[in-house]
């Protein structure tokens, strides 16, 4: 560590004044260890997202093929090279717990996971019923439960107690699959403002309400734009902007509660932005979304994807974040609600014959309109055969 | 007689006073057939906001939907048990006080 901090402190003394004043946060100075503890963190960042790729890539190529099934041989071959890969992909989930401090907990949760999923393999891979190589593959590897994906949303939220990294052991146990397991690591940490924050910090500068917006990691051509542009008359409240090569994580607090942006550069031209909503507040705002996900649009927030022309992202970046609704949106009429509960009570006076009226009303209803349309259907045919 | 496009848009209507949680379950499909079956009606609906949901003057046909949603698109199997044997027991209560008239 002293033979460390002695590199540390030659690279910062060797460094130009204007570069190391942007360490310095105003009001506070941060020191040697400081800066070591920043600067490994966001190692461990860069180094997640580039073994997120590889665990991606490792599972595209892992699909099996029809002549994985030629013959017994070949089978065996390629279960094989199945427990061979979840062994792979045990270490570099280890690797990433480690270097993120994930913690005892978390490190452990993992252990747990990849003995459950090694001896589900083996049962599929050996048992009595003869699966398929594809489904073994899809059920240890790449199954996602929609399920699962609510139960994430619910889980990993900015600003909330145990929102992040530290939430993973809660939920790891409903998860079945390796991509669902990445799906978890990756909201957790997009999700972790403590995380974010804990990143070297480049700049900072406050909006007119008196929140931070900061850029921190390694400044790359787009998260320059999106910092030095952000306007700080935009109605947000505390900004992280997380920049390393290729890419940009950004949270901004009190859109959407702790509305997150995954801005993927790694494209000539085109950028990918992946967003995530933890609190609604105003629905039919929330649909007008670019790229919004209408499926995933529960109590427990919405994901949408968008692509954006490199030229136009920091504009494109500010009027997104300026159209997802806050707490000030949350309609009138919401203030006066009926809740679930109450449904229920009124479902508990309901009698079976009327229900049932009702719903045989309504198909009739449905069926009738549908005949409707299919004799103006047929009409229009034959007034446009006689014309 | 049932007007199922008066019922379709009460129910429309009483569901903009409904917590999210409870919207957000029932599927976008539905409630889009649920607006085409209303665009007939001419019924305007009047909620009363001290009253709970069980005295708001809505009709029977509207609280059956309701109850309907419910039981289809929020209650878990337990609960869904637990709905149609009242369901039942308020048929047989109703049963034996005509009997009794």
């Amino acid at each position: 560590m002293e033979g460390q901090n002695k590199k540390i402190k030659e690279k910062y003394e060797n460094v130009e004044v204007s570069q190391k004043q942007s360490i310095i946060v105003e009001g506070s100075t941060t020191n040697l260890d400081e800066i070591t503890r920043r600067e490994e963190q966001y190692r461990a960042l860069v180094d997640f997202f580039k073994k997120d790729i590889e665990i991606k890539t490792d599972l595209i190529n892992l699909s099996p093929e029809s002549i994985d099934e030629y013959s017994e041989d070949s089978r065996m071959n390629y279960l094989d090279k199945l427990f061979t890969e979840l062994k792979n992909m045990e270490f570099k989930f280890k690797e990433i717990a480690k270097n993120l401090n994930m913690g005892l907990q978390s490190e452990n949760s993992l252990n747990t996971y990849f003995e459950r999923a090694t001896d589900t393999l083996s049962k599929l891979a050996y048992g009595y019923n003869r699966e398929s190589l594809q489904e073994i593959y899809q059920k240890v590897f790449t199954d996602m439960k929609p399920e699962l994906l609510e139960r994430t949303k619910q889980t990993f939220r900015g600003y909330t107690m145990q929102g992040g990294l530290k939430a993973i052991p809660s939920i790891i146990n409903d998860v079945d699959s390796i991509n669902e397991l990445l799906h978890i690591v990756h909201s957790s940490i997009i999700n972790d403002e403590e995380l974010l924050q804990s990143m070297p910090i480049l700049e900072t500068k406050k909006n007119t309400l008196g929140y931070d917006i900061i850029l921190y990691g390694e400044a790359n051509e787009v998260s320059k734009e999106i910092f030095e542009n952000f306007p700080i008359d935009l109605d947000v409240g505390y900004t992280d902007i997380v920049s390393m090569k290729d890419r940009a994580l950004m949270m901004v607090r009190d859109r959407g509660y702790a509305l997150t942006i995954d801005i993927d550069s790694s494209n000539k031209g085109t950028i990918d932005v992946r967003y995530f909503i933890p609190k609604i507040c105003n629905l039919d705002m929330v649909k007008a979304l670019p790229g919004i996900n209408t499926s995933s649009i529960t109590q427990n927030g919405a994901s949408g994807f968008f692509v954006s022309k490199e030229q136009n992202i920091s504009e494109t970046i500010f009027n997104f974040i300026d159209s997802v609704p806050t707490d000030m949106d949350i309609p009138k009429s919401e203030t006066l609600t009926f809740s679930i509960d109450d449904a229920k009570s009124l479902a508990t006076g309901r009698k079976l014959s009327n229900i049932k009226e009702l719903f045989s009303e309504f198909k009739q209803f449905i069926k009738s309109k549908s005949n409707v349309q299919k004799l103006k259907g047929e009409d229009k045919e034959n007034y446009d055969q006689s014309r | 007689m049932i007007k199922v496009d008066d019922i379709a848009k009460e129910t429309l209507d009483i569901l903009k006073y409904f917590d999210f949680n409870f919207v957000s379950k029932i599927p976008n499909n539905f409630l889009e057939n649920l607006k085409k079956i209303s665009k007939t009606s001419t019924i305007t609906i009047n909620i009363n906001k001290d009253k709970p949901l069980k005295e708001q003057e809505i009709s029977e046909g509207c609280k059956d939907l309701i109850s309907l949603l419910y039981y289809n698109y929020v209650a878990n199997e337990r609960e869904r048990e637990e709905i149609l044997e009242y369901w039942n027991e308020n048929e047989e209560i109703a049963k034996q006080t005509t009997k009794k008239i």
